[in-house]
């Protein structure tokens, strides 16, 4: 385990930002921080990434706990605000090398360590341009060269892809991909939930500073309740009364909307519990002329867990 | 090898390049320059006219020592005006740049933040009294002048530029914008001028009122222009055998001793206060 907390709180004056949270992220696995604003994802960043104290909890990377020894655990990590500003005058190899001395890289290693870092995040033809310069999108990918210049085990990311077009978040998404097959981990917030979804082995759903769920997305499915939408196309009104009679005698049918002569109705089963629903139509005589199963994405269980906590 | 380590600072390096990138340092630098001959010649020229015929090197002398009192002069109050503006956006501006986190989140400890902002600021001071060096050259050409003198001026120069650099940086972690804290900074040098010349002229006046009348006030020893004419008086002593305050030379030596202690007190516990502010796990290792 790379990075585990334990119990960790912050409290601002009486406002409880952060409550008990306890995570674990793996090496080399990206890990998603999700929630609405003032959820406590920055907070929580910011605290694992020594910016802040917390009211209480602890915090380890690899072993070095962040809040006994914060000179070490800063060694481990490189962190990514979510705005961050740049400074003019400065060359983009100027400025990577004035954080590779800042965080005593020695200056022989400098040079071909910077070079690297350009060409992953695909900036090796700027390096003589001057950082205000450049586009929000490579200032981005720059701040990321940047958190990445003293080789950390564990990357904070705090909404790294804010603010870019989809073409550049494609290429973000594209650098972290490689990051974490380099074996990199990474701790990654985000609004754009499909993104997340797609990229991170694990998540956390956070709301008022609670860790509501997490895990894997399949996990999280299953602890939610592996909720599907059905559609259902009838053939005749008579066909829909009837058919919504069956549905009402079936537990795992919740709430059903009509639109039509179609059905729409959550569903709490499984493709075999399907088959069985459709079984019980023809059984009754109920004649259906379609039938579609729509599951549930990250972002709608992201609204529904966020909805119920509020 | 360990010393080259110790006084690494990245800070330094990476704002001097900054600073002297801008159009501004060289036009800043050349108006600064400008200021000080426009002086010199006023108070040169006004020197000049008062020798008569056949004048001695005494009078020689005079011109010298009013050209070294000009630029040393004018050069303190216009480092009073610029080391507190350079240093009171340091930290500030890094909060309004959003850059602060990302400094504080690298292996530089808040103490190497703090001195590396004030060792940039100062040596563009330092920059500054290397300039005007050419200038005092005109003074010894009269005479009356020695090269201590020059020295002194110098370090008390170093002295007032880290004091007032100190205080505009501390303002600049308490106040989130730049304006506000380069106020505060004039505001409160402004403060530390005047209220030690009312609060002398006040203990005089009060003193006198009971028949008591000191040769100085205790209140004066905190000011920094008096104690830095002091400490030119005492440099000068070898050449003119006479110093400006009609004090003893216990009183001069007093008055400076004081003052430099005092202008340390004040530089420390601003950097230090300074420190403490920007680290943000304060109070922290529980």
């Amino acid at each position: 385990m790379l990075l585990k907390t334990v119990n960790l709180t912050k409290y601002y004056g009486n406002f409880l930002a952060l409550d008990k949270l306890n995570i674990e992220v793996r090496e080399g696995e990206i890990y998603g921080f999700v929630g609405p604003n003032g959820a406590g994802k920055t907070t929580a960043m910011k605290i694992l990434a020594c910016l802040m104290n917390a009211s209480a909890g602890e915090a380890y990377i690899d072993g070095i706990s962040i809040m006994q020894n914060p000179a070490k655990a800063k060694k481990l990590i490189g962190y990514m605000p979510d705005f961050f500003g740049v400074y003019d005058n400065l060359k983009v190899d100027e400025y990577l090398d004035f954080y590779a001395d800042a965080h005593n890289v020695p200056k022989g290693e400098r040079g071909p360590l910077i070079d690297d870092l350009l060409r992953l995040v695909n900036l090796a033809d700027k390096k003589d341009k001057y950082v205000d310069t450049l586009s929000r999108g490579m200032k981005q990918r720059l701040c990321l060269a940047r958190s990445l210049i003293h080789e950390p085990k564990l990357l904070i990311l705090d909404e790294p892809a804010s603010g870019m077009d989809p073409q550049a978040r494609a290429e973000m998404k594209f650098i972290l991909k490689a990051l974490k097959a380099q074996g990199k981990s990474i701790l990654i917030s985000s609004h754009i939930l499909p993104e997340l979804s797609e990229m991170c082995d694990r998540v956390c759903i956070l709301s008022r500073g609670k860790a509501v769920v997490s895990g894997n997305i399949d996990e999280i499915m299953d602890t939610m309740g592996r909720r599907a939408k059905i559609t259902i196309g009838f053939l005749a009104d008579e066909d829909l009364q009837n058919g919504v009679a069956v549905m009402r005698t079936n537990d795992l049918v919740g709430e059903m909307v009509r639109e039509g002569n179609n059905v729409e109705a959550v569903f709490n089963g499984t493709d075999e519990d399907i088959s069985k629903l459709i079984k019980a139509f023809a059984l009754s005589d109920v004649r259906i002329v379609s039938i579609s199963k729509t599951v549930q994405s990250l972002e709608q269980i992201f609204l529904e867990v966020i909805g119920n906590e509020n | 090898m360990k010393i080259k380590i110790k006084v690494n600072n990245p800070i330094i390096s990476s704002e001097m390049k900054i600073r002297m990138r801008s159009w501004r340092s060289p036009i800043a630098l050349l108006v600064y320059i400008f200021i000080l001959v426009i002086f010199l010649l006023i108070f040169a020229s006004m020197a000049l006219s008062t020798m008569r015929y056949g004048y001695s090197s005494a009078d020689y002398s005079e011109v010298g020592l009013v050209i070294f009192y000009t630029l040393s002069i004018v050069q303190f109050f216009i480092i009073v005006l610029v080391a507190p503006a350079s240093t009171a956006g340091a930290i500030s501006s890094e909060r309004e740049k959003q850059t602060l986190d990302l400094l504080l989140c690298t292996q530089m400890s808040p103490a190497k933040i703090v001195i590396g902002k004030l060792v940039s600021s100062l040596l563009w001071i330092l920059l500054m009294f290397v300039a005007s060096i050419p200038l005092y050259s005109i003074a010894f050409l009269f005479g009356g002048v020695n090269p201590m003198a020059v020295v002194t001026v110098m370090l008390y120069y170093f002295l007032v530029s880290l004091t007032a650099g100190s205080i505009g940086l501390f303002y600049s972690t308490v106040f989130k914008r730049t304006v506000t804290s380069s106020i505060m900074a004039y505001l409160t040098i402004f403060l530390i001028f005047i209220l030690s010349l009312v609060i002398g002229y006040a203990e005089l006046f009060f003193l006198s009122q009971r028949g008591v009348y000191p040769d100085f006030a205790k209140a004066f020893y905190f000011n920094p222009f008096i104690a830095f004419l002091g400490a030119m008086s005492i440099a000068l002593q070898g050449s003119t055998g006479s110093n400006i305050f009609a004090v003893t030379s216990y009183q001069l030596y007093t008055l400076v001793i004081v003052n430099v202690i005092f202008l340390f007190v004040l530089s420390s516990f601003s950097l230090l206060t300074s420190m403490k502010r920007i680290n943000p796990l304060k109070g922290s290792k529980r």
